[in-house]
């Protein structure tokens, strides 16, 4: 059977949305370029840690151990954050030959597009209709407080909600034969991908059990039978996986929090009902549609949104940000009780063309929220100069010798600074005020070594004992008072947003130099300088 | 058998469209971009998600029609690959031999396939 004749107009309107949602999200951030010259649409920290556990994979051949100028020096840090979108990322590197920081970014799009694709199937299962009018919605995954989740580096919590949603789908689909191979592959990528939505996967099958059985009374069990099997498969593939989280990530923080409010949590920039505006007042009257008109209430396609948008809300019983970054697919989740309105009102109004009218309100709704609120968010807090800096100190810079980064605000977001590939060792403002008062350069100061500490720096004792050098070294090692003289290198921006920190920073350059250091690096930005006279410097 | 093969040969025909279509969505996206990064990326994406993802589906080609079989295709590659990369790295064998896992994934496909024995009914939905 030919797929366009029977397909047609779900074609053009899947076309239509996987054009839009790419140019809106890659194409908008990503300056509608593919290749950077530097990571690009990286506008927070989290965004480069996730890359430069991608770039340590790809160092090392492994995600074993951490490399160890991203732990202080430690090289026995075990690697604990989630795996498989770095993996993914490497392994697309290869194969396109990008950079990886490019690579990476623009997966994390494409996971998203796939991810809205996945719900797409899940609703047109229940009506094709009904997954066209709906799917126009999860646009605004590329809008305002949605699209945070690519630029702020959200991106693990993306990467499973792709399987999550997989997953759905295939609760759907458990009549085929050996779909629980499938659903514990999708599983084990919510295992895998963050933790937290195997948690709510689990959380779905009880509410969507659970349901069936009180409005009917049948318990079902073989589709329980082909789940058990299926959370059997995802145990055995993320074996190793769950061994390492449970004395890392779930041992250190793997317990409930305090309640926080949506509008009080300051680490991202949550979404709230309020940020739906008007899409909002539809998708509530789909859903009260839905209660009120639909026939088929206990369909995968409406308990699943309904189930995840109640668990966007868990922070109120300490889920804290593991709830609240669901909000961030409620464009794809609530999607299906948006389309219901339109869906009921074609089917209220005795027209014939209805195809026509429906794939033209899905296609005006594609336009529409293609340009409602559009904004452009490409750029990089990674600025050209900086970045010619590291990749001069990741090539000069031998092993054994020290980097000292003077304080600067282009480097607020400290993450950046693993690029150079050597122990970051960075003096805070806070340290650095008193001089600027004296207007002395310092000598004896103290600062902080940069270092990724989720798990507080796990490392294997035994089979299964875990030690924690985060926890275990003194705070002095990690924000050491050195003199500056001791350092092999030092960075100092030239530039800076307050006159008195810059007139300072080129004071301190002025008199390094005069003092006889050697200037190896110079470009509009930045300097490195590097260090004679160990001893006396100064 | 020879139904299912003819079935698997006129889709390797949808499946060079869709490659096709993934250039074209690049280009028209990035715009900016040259056309060789813009082959290169769609290639990575259908050598890596799209091509094993729809050999390892196809099991289930009497199910599933080919729009759905492409689209959860991608997350069942994802997973397999991300995971299968992880434990190898683990075991010892540098992730940039890793490259071959989709190949891998694409035969195991096709011969899962050919030794799939069909039920009565090969309607998709």
């Amino acid at each position: 059977m030919n797929v366009f004749n029977k397909n047609l107009y779900e074609i053009i309107v899947l076309i239509s949305i996987i054009y839009a949602a790419l140019f809106l999200g890659a194409g908008n951030t990503l300056d509608h370029i593919i290749e950077h010259d530097r990571p690009y649409g990286y506008l927070a920290s989290d965004a480069f840690w996730h890359e430069i556990y991608a770039e340590g994979i790809k160092e090392t051949g492994s995600y074993k151990t951490y490399v160890p100028y991203i732990e202080g020096g430690f090289d026995d840090v075990v690697a604990n954050n989630p795996p498989v979108l770095p993996h993914l990322a490497v392994m697309f590197s290869f194969v396109t030959g990008l950079n990886l920081f490019d690579a990476e970014i623009l997966l994390v799009y494409l996971i998203a597009i796939v991810a809205l694709l996945v719900f797409f199937m899940i609703i047109r299962r229940t009506n094709s209709f009904l997954a066209i009018l709906s799917i126009p919605l999860a646009l605004l995954l590329f809008k305002d407080k949605f699209s945070t989740v690519y630029t702020w580096g959200i991106w693990t919590y993306l990467s499973s909600t792709m399987f999550i949603i997989s997953f759905a789908w295939s609760i759907d689909r458990l009549d085929m034969k050996k779909i629980s191979l499938l659903m514990g592959l999708f599983l084990t990528g919510t295992i895998i991908g963050y933790f937290s939505n195997f948690i709510y996967s689990v959380g779905f099958i009880i509410f969507y059990f659970a349901i069936i059985f009180l409005l009917t009374h049948k318990l079902q069990i073989s589709k329980l039978k082909e789940v058990g099997k299926g959370i059997i498969y995802a145990m055995l593939f993320s074996s190793y996986y769950l061994y390492i989280f449970y004395f890392t990530l779930y041992k250190t923080f793997g317990q409930l929090r305090g309640i926080i409010k949506a509008s009080e949590f300051t680490g991202y920039r949550i979404p709230l009902i309020t940020d739906l505006k008007w899409m909002g007042i539809i998708i509530l009257v789909g859903f009260l549609s839905y209660l009120v008109f639909t026939k088929k209430k206990l369909r995968i396609v409406y308990l699943f949104p309904i189930f995840m948008f109640i668990a966007s809300f868990a922070n109120y019983i300490g889920f804290e940000k593991r709830a609240l970054t669901v909000r961030y697919f409620w464009p794809v989740y609530l999607s299906v009780f948006f389309g219901l309105v339109f869906f009921m009102l074609i089917n209220f109004i005795k027209i014939k063309q209805k195809t026509l009218i429906a794939v033209g309100i899905s296609l005006g709704l594609i336009v529409s929220l293609s340009f409602y609120d559009y904004n452009n968010y490409s750029g990089s807090i990674m600025d050209p100069y900086h970045w010619e800096a590291f990749k001069w100190i990741g090539s000069n810079v031998n092993e054994g010798e020290e980097m000292l980064y003077f304080y600067s605000y282009a480097l607020e977001q400290t993450a950046i600074l693993m690029y150079g590939r050597t122990i970051p060792y960075i003096i805070r403002i806070k340290d650095l005020s008193p001089f600027i008062e004296a207007w002395a350069v310092p000598r004896n100061i103290t600062m902080k070594i940069v270092k990724e500490a989720v798990a507080y720096i796990p490392y294997k004792k035994g089979p299964f004992s875990f030690g924690y050098h985060g926890k275990e070294t003194p705070k002095e090692f990690w924000n050491p008072n050195r003199d500056i003289c001791s350092f092999d290198y030092i960075l100092i921006d030239k530039v800076q947003n307050e006159k008195v920190t810059q007139d300072y920073n080129q004071m301190v350059i002025g008199k390094l130099m005069e003092s006889g250091n050697e200037l190896v690096f110079n470009n509009p930005f930045s300097v490195i300088i590097k260090i004679q006279d160990k001893g006396d410097c100064v | 058998m020879k139904d299912k093969l003819i079935k698997l040969v006129n889709e390797l025909k949808y499946l060079a469209l869709v490659f096709l279509f993934l250039v074209i969505l690049f280009k028209a996206v990035f715009y900016k971009e040259s056309i060789t990064i813009v082959l290169k990326s769609a290639w990575g994406l259908f050598y890596m998600f799209l091509l094993p993802g729809f050999f390892i589906v196809y099991y289930w080609h009497d199910k599933l029609d080919f729009i759905e079989r492409i689209i959860i295709g991608f997350p069942t590659s994802a997973v397999i690959i991300g995971v299968s990369s992880y434990y190898l790295g683990i075991s010892g064998i540098h992730v940039k031999y890793h490259v071959i896992i989709p190949l891998i994934l694409i035969l195991a496909g096709l011969v899962i396939t050919i030794i799939k024995k069909d039920g009565g009914n090969n309607e998709s939905t």
